[in-house]
């Protein structure tokens, strides 16, 4: 055998080999944040489009920002100066803090396109209407102001201030001080777009940071300004995530480290303990590497907490010293390699999930826990010295206490029995729940939006056509239905994309509708002879009017550059791939009773669908869920037959019983009062059936080894416990539901298992 | 840019002492309220030939409604708020609302007759930088617009008048132009 030299030589050079490749791949790792890693992956169009709009549509790249604490006027002037401040910043597109009004609308392209926009220009260019129009100019007039001048110049027929009406939607924001304000007037608003996609996390992150520095430098001292969007979501919950993996891993590193150390008070030993770990993590995490290209932030996070399951292993082996070194693996071979065959099988149909976040969850744990279990038995009986562990007297006390093998039966039955009595109550659908972001941002995001009129969006009606123009043909038909319905008050309004780009057809026919011009223009000279407008004064109008053919096609890119842009980008999308369609958005407004509005749908032959998102998303996670349950099923059904093959009927029902209970009682808890189980929980679930099948298996097994078996257990529960308590404390949700549930698991595991444990001449040698 | 301490001071002590010159001042000369004044008001357009003239009289309502009737270019009530001004056609009664975003001119006009016709100093200092000159008889309040907002647009209003009447005030906007308007007491 080894001399005690060579042994300590070979185990310090383990050590550092893994910690070196440890360090270095946790050094080169790619990282990946995105918010939908987690999120179920979308089984049809409509949830394509759902996950889009929550992902990847031009709301992902919008930053709102609230300013508060001065008077509104403080706040109007900051608001304004942090919009000029932001638009400097690389990376930002615009930033707006005020409706695109006319004055706005002097600068771009809208002076030029208007006439094209009005779907009923007869209504103006009545002569009678038309003299009433300049009798309302001159009122204005002597209301005054150079921007009323030229607007009247262009527009004498006021078509403007209607289709302004029109164009921002039937929910405006407040207005004061001539910026945007939330309804109570306490904070300014404004929406910052950002460029590129929502995906290139560093340099989201980077802009986020600048507007915050751009703000502290020019904002009073008591104001403060809360950013809120996907871009800022993902900026905060990269970084927390970091920041938890860091300060979490160190603090379960340190506490598994201490509770080895008091267990074996042995230098060899605790760094012998330490090697699996090292040597799960990094084949774990270069499975990921390898195999996804990137790692995501949570799915490291919870890699992490495979130290707590890890560790369970070279603790059980090492209880089973004095003895040689083989002796010790042959005794626990059985229950250690029963115990991780099947938490790996579980982990493995976590693989196959088609979540990307789940499934490389499911490939770090899988690959970890088998390099950690095949370290412990090939690798370290090799490097460890035999001797006596310390005895513990807490272990003889309690071995004194009595069994109880009816507890855990009763107690899982009862809890199966209320949680099939509550049937579907039991699950959560919030999809908030799959995102890493807390739910009061996500609550005051939606909030903020409402009140920019922006978002907070449950229905949407679809159009979809092979063609840019049929599209629009369409929207628009959709749109005569929407009229009628708003007559009988179904809903109060929409945006549409065709508000600001008609269909060509519709362009053709209004541009018909303004003609001839020559009668347009005696009309208008007729009516100014009776005003006090002097010659010529309409004349930009009638420039405007003469070089309106020019101007058709009026197109998404006629409107670059204005702030309504963003309103056409995010309802006109072009197609996804060669053979996808040009899809439309209409956003209703005021919507009460969606099915009627969907029949009218229906009955006016318009193809376009009334999407209800909430439902949509809901029936996402269910039947995600569904899947998961399923994969989940045939792991169990795997594992009893493994269990099967291996044990006699009455061991494997005991065995079982514990773990199970355990299961179904932390399932009862954790829906009473986390408000419904979700997948998080599941993933929570099956650890905590892996874990306590490992106690059973072990108390089984004991043979004459109780006393030091039982030790371990203890052991094992206390720093697989304690690991996870830590990762209850994360500051990230999911992370946190996720340590809370294993750590209340892995109790009533324990003493689920200890209440069935054998009687001592009941236990297999 | 920060101002030091001693400008601080400096404008501390100058506004101080203004503020209270100008509530004095206005204690004795302001005109009693409920007044009607008629008005010229003469202001440069490209829509007109020559100037465009508006005449009519200006009511106050207290606590703070200000109309404006107008009997030509076109006969219509004007009232105008902290937030809006509504134009009502004498003739047909359609009312027409617009936000006073849209006329700087107009708000500060409000803010400073209001404040001239109520005695409110503390309102006119909120909203301005006050300079008032006193001759023998005549009198003449500069105010300059404190909201960035409103500075952009708008230079100076200057209130000038002898004893307790108003005889005239003009408005100088930003890009150079001067609305002029010339006061009628008219009881």
């Amino acid at each position: 055998m080894k001399s005690a030299a060579g042994r300590w030589a070979l185990l310090l050079g383990l050590a550092a080999l893994l910690g070196l490749g440890l360090a270095g791949l946790l050094a080169t790792l790619q990282l990946d944040d995105r918010l939908d890693a987690f999120l179920p992956p979308p089984g049809d169009e409509r949830q394509a489009l759902v996950a889009d709009q929550i992902t990847r549509g031009p709301g992902a790249t919008s930053v709102i920002a609230a300013i508060s604490g001065a008077q509104p006027q403080r706040l109007a002037d900051i608001s304004r100066a942090f919009a000029h401040a932001a638009t400097d910043i690389p990376g930002v597109r615009q930033a707006d803090n005020a409706p695109p009004d006319l004055a706005a609308a002097i600068q771009g392209p809208l002076l030029d396109l208007y006439p094209l926009l009005v779907d009923d220009p007869e209504r103006y260019t009545a002569s009678g209407a038309v003299r009433a129009a300049l009798r309302e100019r001159v009122s204005e007039l002597s209301v005054g102001g150079r921007e009323v001048e030229t607007l009247i110049r262009h527009d004498p027929l006021g078509v403007l201030p209607d289709l302004a009406g029109n164009l921002s939607g039937a929910l405006t924001p407040h207005t004061r001080h001539g910026v945007w304000f939330d309804p109570a007037g306490n904070r300014a608003l404004l929406m910052i777009d950002l460029a590129g996609g929502g995906f290139d996390i560093d340099a989201q992150t980077t802009r986020v940071d600048a507007l915050r520095d751009a703000f502290a430098q020019l904002a009073d001292e008591d104001m403060e300004l809360v950013l809120s969007g996907p871009p800022v979501f993902s900026a905060d919950s990269a970084r927390a995530a970091r920041n938890d993996a860091r300060r979490l891993s160190l603090l379960a590193a340190g506490w598994v480290l201490v509770l080895l150390a008091l267990a074996w008070r042995r230098a060899d030993r605790v760094i012998a303990g330490a090697l699996p770990l090292m040597a799960g993590l990094l084949a774990g995490l270069a499975a990921v590497s390898a195999g996804f290209g990137a790692v995501h932030g949570l799915a490291l996070a919870f890699g992490f907490t495979l130290l707590g399951v890890a560790v369970d292993y070279p603790i059980h082996l090492l209880a089973h010293h004095p003895g040689t070194a083989q002796a010790a693996r042959r005794r626990v071979i059985r229950p250690l390699g029963l115990g991780a065959v099947s938490t790996v099988i579980a982990y493995a149909a976590i693989w196959l999930s088609t979540s990307p976040g789940l499934s490389q969850l499911g490939a770090l744990s899988a690959v970890g826990l088998l390099a950690a279990a095949g370290i412990t038995l090939f690798v370290l009986p090799h490097l460890v010295t035999p001797g006596a562990a310390p005895v513990w007297r807490f272990t003889d006390h309690l071995e004194r206490l009595p069994r109880a093998a009816w507890l855990p039966l009763i107690a899982g039955l009862a809890a199966a029995a209320i949680l099939l009595a509550m049937g579907s109550r039991i699950w959560s659908d919030d999809l908030t729940r799959l995102s890493p972001i807390a739910a009061e941002k996500l609550a005051r995001d939606g909030e903020l939006r409402q009140a920019l009129g922006a978002g907070g969006v449950r229905h949407l009606i679809v159009v979809a056509d092979p063609s840019r123009e049929q599209v629009l043909r369409t929207t628009e038909a959709a749109t005569t239905v929407l009229a009628e319905a708003r007559e009988d008050d179904l809903l109060s309004g929409w945006r549409t994309v065709t508000d600001l780009v008609p269909s060509r057809a519709e362009q053709q026919r209004r541009l018909a509708a303004w003609r001839p011009l020559d009668r347009l223009a005696d009309r208008l000279e007729s009516a100014r002879g009776e005003t006090i407008f002097r010659a010529g004064a309409f004349q930009p109008f009638l420039e405007t009017l003469a070089n309106l053919e020019a101007q058709i096609p009026i197109t998404a890119e006629s409107w670059s550059g204005s702030p309504l842009s963003r309103q056409i980008n995010a309802l006109l999308l072009p197609p996804a791939a060669d053979d996808k369609p040009w899809r439309s958005l209409v956003v209703p407004a005021g919507l009460e009773n969606s099915d009627a509005l969907a029949e009218r749908l229906a009955a006016g032959s318009v193809d376009a669908e009334l999407i209800d998102l909430k439902a949509v998303s809901v029936a996402m996670v269910s039947s995600y869920r569904r899947d998961v349950l399923a994969s989940l099923a045939m792991a169990l059904g795997l594992i009893i037959a493994l269990l099967a093959w291996y044990s006699r009927g009455s061991a494997l029902v005991t065995a079982l019983v514990p773990s199970l209970a355990a299961v179904t009682v932390t399932a009862l808890i954790m829906a009473w009062t986390a408000g419904g189980l979700s997948i998080v929980h599941l993933m929570a679930m099956i650890l905590v059936a892996g874990i306590g099948l490992d106690y059973s298996l072990f108390l089984h097994h004991a043979g004459h080894q109780r006393r030091a078996t039982l030790q371990s257990l203890i052991i094992c529960a206390a720093s697989t416990g304690g690991v996870f308590a830590i990762l209850g404390g994360s500051s990230i949700v999911m992370l946190a539901q996720l340590g809370n549930t294993l750590a209340l698991g892995i109790a009533l595991a324990l003493v689920f298992a200890l209440c069935s444990r054998p009687a001592a001449h009941h236990s297999i040698p | 840019m920060k101002p030091t301490i001693p400008t601080l001071m400096l404008l501390i002590a100058g506004t101080a002492s203004a503020g209270s010159d100008l509530a004095d001042w206005l204690d004795q000369h302001a005109p009693d309220t409920e007044r009607t004044i008629a008005f010229t008001e003469t202001r440069p357009s490209e829509l007109v030939e020559g100037d465009l003239v508006t005449r009519g009289t200006l009511r106050f309502e207290p606590p703070d409604r200000l109309e404006k009737h107008i009997a030509s270019p076109r006969p219509e009530t004007q009232v105008i708020t902290a937030e809006s001004v509504t134009i009502r056609d004498d003739r047909t009664h359609r009312r027409r609302k617009f936000s006073l975003e849209r006329a700087p001119a107009l708000a500060a006009l409000r803010q400073a007759l209001l404040g001239w016709l109520t005695a409110d100093a503390a309102m006119l200092e909120q909203h301005f930088e006050t300079e008032l000159s006193v001759g023998d008889d005549s009198w003449q309040l500069v105010l300059r617009p404190r909201s960035s907002h409103l500075a952009e647009e708008l230079d100076s209003l200057e209130l000038a008048g002898r004893g307790r009447q108003a005889a005239s005030m003009e408005i100088r906007l930003a890009n150079g132009e001067v609305i002029t308007t010339r006061f009628e007491p008219d009881e």
